[in-house]
């Protein structure tokens, strides 16, 4: 492990190391809770560990190919129509004090997103940029592929206009979605203890799609926006945790009271 | 739902349902067709009727494309109307060709503009909801030779003027009156941002986030024509079908290219070949040939009103003439038949021995 030192010389919990197969990736650790981002492929979360417990299906630095898709698992951001521009795209990144800050660009639209860890969750503020000269839309979803052990002894919990949203597995193929209501999910494996939080604003997110895929390695419950709108020089931004805490833990309900997402449009 | 500029239904049915809003744009709808574009785009357009204020907001809720389960509409209600109105009058519309950048269409619309002012044309601009400029002349403008069925040839002549001095590339369609355009105030169908009117000394600092519907404010008094811009245009449509003579080719009017193969000339440049032998004091001309047709035509229709008077004439005679034959053959049968008749004791003839 290579030791980071902010311009003010302290020690901080983010690594720059190389774990998967030489490449390099970004280590984020506080007390119990890991995450591993890979910026050369989106800039993605690939992996999120609470002790020895995995959260994210992963094969990354391998990769699966389905057509033009290539899947290496962690958490994807798809930005336009599915696989979408920068899934796979190399972010730069630099670490400023205890954050992370990811970018890359899609035509005239900069993506940034600013990860911070602090036990139980990793907060990611995603920010768009339009530095064009034209009104550019687009969808843009975030899609965590999850196996906390055997995924298929992990239970959805979700929240809907019409109650609770619960899910056991359901087989490959399997795809449904609905309108959050609340603002949070949680996927929970209890042979493990463990269970897996996303937090989202409510007002952003049109839809979850909950979604087994036919490989049957993982579920994946995506946070979808159908739109993205933003004219010349302006920026729009929204914050997501993600957590590992302990199923029917305290921390959770008191995050998710005090979770906005704070979206926000402006100009640059 | 939304991030950024991305309204939904609820967002976009309240903008529509704006009294000041639904009224501007029925009044710009008034005496044209009226389509709106669904969603496969523009070419799967429903022709609809705007009678009343109300329509706008119904129509806008029927028109609107969801993704299932989404609420942001993945194609707003938009309201395009045609540019010739019931009266035959047409607008004449230039749109900037160009769709990555609206500061370089809106600096070549500035071009234009310039010479617009320079020969101080009645104009008026508003968003397209996109990248472009629309920059209109009313039809209330327009001359009366250069409305109705004159309209695609001055038009013609217009856009090609101005395309060769500017070297701006333009939308020739717009010379067709059957296009259509998108009315003040409605929504562009993809972006939801509003065609709004922009005022002259706002063009050159336009910002596109001014046409998001929240901060849409209605200008009025926006679509007027004064009586000098009318005799300004007039002058300038002179002008332009005088140069476009003077130097063939110059102006574009169709003298380059072979005329023969129309199939592959935007439209614009096609009705300008046509146009190519009208005078120079245009106007005038157009009027005079208007009427010099005109007296041709009358000429024409005596002409034929008088060969067909003698082509009846000759028919009646000819037809009497047949009828006597027939007539001849009849007596004959008759005769026969009387003949017979007498041979047999029957007594039942309809008329009499002539």
């Amino acid at each position: 492990m290579t030791p980071v030192l902010t311009a003010g010389g302290e020690l901080m919990e983010a690594l720059v190391q190389r774990i998967y197969d030489g490449r390099e990736q970004i280590v984020l650790r506080d007390g119990e809770i890991e995450a591993h981002i890979a910026p050369d492929k989106g800039g993605r979360i690939i992996q999120m560990k609470k002790g020895d417990v995995e959260a994210l299906y992963r094969l990354y630095p391998n990769y699966a190919q389905f057509g033009p898709y290539l899947e290496y698992g962690g958490i994807e951001y798809l930005m336009g129509s599915a696989p979408g521009s920068i899934y796979d795209r190399r972010f730069e990144f630099e670490i400023q004090g205890d954050e992370v800050r990811l970018w890359c660009f899609s035509r005239d639209i900069l993506f940034e997103k600013v990860v911070t860890l602090k036990e139980p969750f990793l907060d990611a503020r995603y920010t768009f940029v339009n530095l064009g000269e034209r009104f550019i839309r687009f969808t843009f979803s975030i899609h965590p592929e999850i196996a906390i052990g055997d995924f298929k002894d992990c239970l959805f919990t979700g929240w809907s206009g019409s109650g609770e949203e619960k899910e056991e597995y359901r087989g490959p193929g399997n795809r449904r979605f609905y309108k959050p209501k609340e603002n949070h999910y949680t996927v929970t494996n209890k042979r493990k203890g463990v269970c897996f939080v996303a937090m989202f604003p409510t007002d952003v997110i049109d839809r979850v799609e909950l979604y087994y895929p036919r490989i049957d390695t993982h579920l994946c419950p995506q946070l979808m926006v159908d739109s993205v709108g933003l004219c010349p020089h302006k920026k729009a931004s929204y914050s997501v945790k993600f957590g590992m805490v302990k199923p029917g833990s305290a921390d959770l309900s008191e995050a998710a009271k005090s979770f906005q997402g704070s979206a926000a449009y402006t100009s640059i | 739902m939304t991030l950024g500029y991305s309204p939904n239904l609820e967002a976009v049915q309240a903008y529509y349902e704006r009294t000041d809003v639904n009224r501007e744009i029925l009044r710009h709808a008034r005496d044209r067709s009226i389509v709106m574009p669904h969603r496969r785009g523009f070419n799967d357009r429903e022709r609809v009727v705007v009678k009343a204020a109300e329509d706008i907001p119904r129509l806008a809720q029927r028109g609107a494309s969801l993704r299932l389960g989404s609420t942001v509409p993945t194609l707003y209600p938009s309201f395009h109307g045609s540019i010739k109105r019931s009266d035959g009058k047409c607008d004449m519309v230039f749109e900037i060709d160009m769709k990555q950048s609206y500061k370089r269409t809106f600096r070549s619309g500035s071009l234009l503009l310039r010479v617009f002012d320079k020969f101080d044309l009645p104009y008026l601009v508003k968003f397209s909801g996109n990248t472009s400029p629309h920059i209109i002349i009313p039809g209330e403008a327009f001359p009366e030779y250069a409305q109705g069925d004159g309209f695609p040839l001055i038009a013609a002549a217009v856009h090609s003027y101005l395309q060769e001095k500017t070297r701006i590339s333009m939308d020739g369609s717009f010379a067709s009156g059957e296009h259509f355009l998108r009315l003040p105030y409605s929504l562009n169908e993809n972006t939801g941002l509003a065609s709004i009117p922009i005022a002259h000394e706002e063009f050159h600092d336009f910002d596109p986030s001014r046409a998001e519907m929240d901060r849409v404010e209605v200008m009025t008094g926006w679509w007027k024509v004064t009586r000098e811009g009318r005799s300004s245009l007039e002058d300038f449509i002179s002008l332009v079908i005088g140069e476009s003579r003077g130097r063939p080719g110059a102006a574009g009017l169709g003298f380059m290219e072979p005329l023969g193969d129309e199939g592959h000339l935007p439209p614009w440049r096609v009705a300008a070949g046509r146009f190519a032998g009208v005078d120079r004091t245009m106007g005038r001309d157009l009027a005079r040939m208007q009427q010099d047709l005109a007296v041709q035509m009358e000429d024409l229709g005596a002409g034929i009103q008088r060969d067909v008077d003698s082509l009846q004439r000759r028919i009646g005679r000819v037809g009497r003439g047949i009828g006597r034959i027939f007539e001849y053959r009849e007596t004959e049968d008759e005769e026969e038949k009387e003949e017979k008749s007498e041979e047999e004791g029957d007594d039942s003839r309809p008329y009499g021995r002539r």
